[in-house]
């Protein structure tokens, strides 16, 4: 025996639950100090889980990738310069990419006129990338990474899509901010290299300073 | 020169024709609104925001939607019967706009004092149908006369019980004049009383299931036959059927209001406004139901009508009469052990059984190998 239409009423008070819900967390929500648009679509938040897009944005994993970017050394106000550029045209990264979209010019010195391991243009197809992430992880210079911005959109394609060595360089500082995780391991990898390389250098000294002695 | 007499039939004319003109100004407006409300409400049912782009809390997007509707191209296919597929959204409509006329919104606030309003009601409102009928046919579409024949089958089988359900009200009130029906509950809304709070439900199921509305939306089931007797439809054609749609609901929660609710009925405000404050709330109600319930299988919907509407309605109103006839607690408990006794009896019966499952849907799918 079952009395139909009491699962009915009750599926009806759930319906209406997340009605109210929807209504009171919203209300909580505005008046606690949590990060507006903060990453709310775990099984336990209740209420909206809309992320009104442009307006609130959800911070992208760092692993995300979109586009690559050179890095230079320095801050981010400051504008790259062949010093601080950490490309050195060795076009590693031209050769591995899968749909062949970036084109790299390498410098010549402006007295001698001789080639230098620097990169004087550096050109990705915006629309060409697959956003594979091959460039990033072939490069032996740290020079090249993938970047976040994801707001690629334009109205026409033949030049605003063609993105120039100026565009492409962001500094350390903006790269530390948007991969944290990745910049302190390049950092501690370079502080490996350079600790190893030390005590190398002070062995050999050792090394070099001791024979006269033992030798008679 | 003689004196220009008013003629007694212009007065008349007038009386009925401002009214209308009311109604058919307010009408689209009144159902530009319900879209927005009813995309709000089931947003929020489903954890969503709804519209919220268009002015604010979206409330002109309406407005947008209405745009694009009239710049939207109007496209007849190839080898369809073009005037039934023009005629169709044009009939849909003026059913659904002639119900408002009958509903009186307060004392004397009526457009066209039938007094056979209900009857009138209940014929006019099952003409949307020929229309409905008329699109699926005239389309030549399979999904389309899909949605149309089972709109027509639908009908037939819910409108049994309808009228069976407001057959209850002229049988205790002894008028079809929803006016004199309204002016009957002054004492007591018929919805405390047992055959009303019954006739309610009927009613309700039943109506829900004449204008084609969840649970009951099969002749427009967009998973199944893509969207019903209007896939063929574009533009403004489209807009009509959709507008038809939501002035019936209206006009089915203005009858239902009328009837059980009280109509103008209630303290410290106007009439008028109570009656549209019980028509809103209905609303709300049938849209909270659209947020919840799945929609019924065809074989489910006609079981349903036939096997238990059909006889609980009966019931009920072999209950009204006992209930006239018998005064006091005694007509109360005869009419309630009908009713509820029918319905237990033919759920119990003929509903199918709910499926047995022996775990959790989640164990079962992790045993799988």
């Amino acid at each position: 025996m079952r009395i139909y239409g009491i699962e009915l009423l009750r599926g009806l008070t759930i319906t209406l639950g997340h009605f109210v819900t929807s209504y009171t967390a919203g209300l909580r929500r505005t008046f606690s100090n949590r990060q507006r648009g903060a990453f709310r679509q775990n099984p336990s938040d209740k209420g909206v889980f809309t992320v009104q897009y442009p307006e609130e944005r959800l911070k992208p994993p760092e692993r995300f990738r979109v586009l690559p970017v050179l890095i230079y050394d320095g801050k981010e106000e400051e504008k790259w310069k062949t010093e601080t550029e950490r490309c050195t045209a060795c076009g590693i990264c031209a050769k591995v990419c899968p749909p062949q979209c970036i084109w790299i010019v390498q410098g010549k010195d402006a007295s001698t006129g001789k080639p230098v391991a620097k990169a004087s243009e550096f050109f990705i197809d915006v629309d060409v990338c697959m956003n594979c992430g091959f460039c990033a992880e072939f490069c032996p210079f740290d020079a090249i990474k993938m970047d976040h911005k994801f707001e690629l959109g334009s109205g026409e394609r033949d030049k605003s899509h063609i993105f120039d060595i100026d565009k492409l360089h962001v500094s350390t500082e903006y790269y530390a901010q948007t991969h944290p995780k990745a910049w302190g391991e390049e950092q501690a990898r370079n502080k490996a290299a350079a600790d190893k390389k030390a005590a190398a250098a002070a062995a050999a000294a050792l090394a070099a300073k001791k024979p006269p002695e033992t030798a008679p | 020169m003689g004196t220009v007499i008013f003629p007694e039939w212009l007065n008349t004319i007038i009386r009925m024709v401002i009214p209308m003109g009311i109604i058919l100004a307010l009408a689209p407006v009144g159902m530009m609104y319900l879209t927005w409300l009813e995309r709000k409400v089931i947003a929020r049912i489903q954890d969503r925001v709804g519209p919220n782009r268009v002015g604010p809390y979206g409330l002109l997007q309406p407005l947008a939607d209405g745009i694009k509707m009239l710049t939207k191209e109007d496209l007849v296919p190839e080898g369809a019967d073009r005037l039934l597929h023009f005629l169709a959204p044009v009939l849909i409509v003026v059913p659904a706009l002639f119900l408002f006329t009958l509903l009186p919104f307060g004392p004397g606030w009526v457009a066209a004092p039938l007094k056979t309003g209900l009857l009138f009601f209940v014929s006019i409102g099952s003409l949307g149908t020929l229309a409905i009928f008329m699109a699926g046919w005239g389309s030549r579409n399979k999904f389309s006369l899909l949605g149309a024949v089972r709109t027509a089958a639908q009908l037939i089988a819910y409108e049994v019980p309808l009228v069976l359900g407001l057959a209850v009200i002229p049988m205790i009130t002894g008028t079809m004049d929803l006016g004199d029906i309204v002016l009957a509950q002054q004492g007591r809304w018929f919805i405390t009383t047992p055959w009303g709070a019954a006739g309610f439900l009927i009613l309700l199921t039943a109506g829900l299931a004449e204008v084609a509305r969840t649970p009951f939306d099969l002749p427009e089931a967009e998973s199944e036959i893509v969207a019903g007797f209007h896939t063929e439809y574009s533009g403004m054609k489209f807009a009509l059927f959709y507008m038809a749609e939501f002035l019936s609901t209206l006009a089915l929660a203005g009858l239902l209001s009328t009837l059980f609710l009280g109509g103008w009925w209630g303290p410290v405000f106007p009439g008028p406004l109570w009656m549209g404050l019980k028509t809103f709330l209905l609303i709300c109600v049938m849209i909270w139901f659209r947020g919840t319930f799945p929609r019924f299988r065809m074989d489910q919907l006609m079981g349903f009508a036939w096997k238990v509407m059909l006889p609980v309605s009966l019931m009920n109103l072999l209950g009204a009469a006992c209930w006239a006839l018998i005064p006091g607690i005694g007509g109360d408990l005869m009419s309630l052990i009908l009713v509820f006794g029918a319905f237990l009896i033919t759920t119990q019966l003929w509903l199918a059984p709910k499926p047995q499952l022996t775990k959790k849907w989640s164990s079962r799918i992790l045993e799988q190998p």
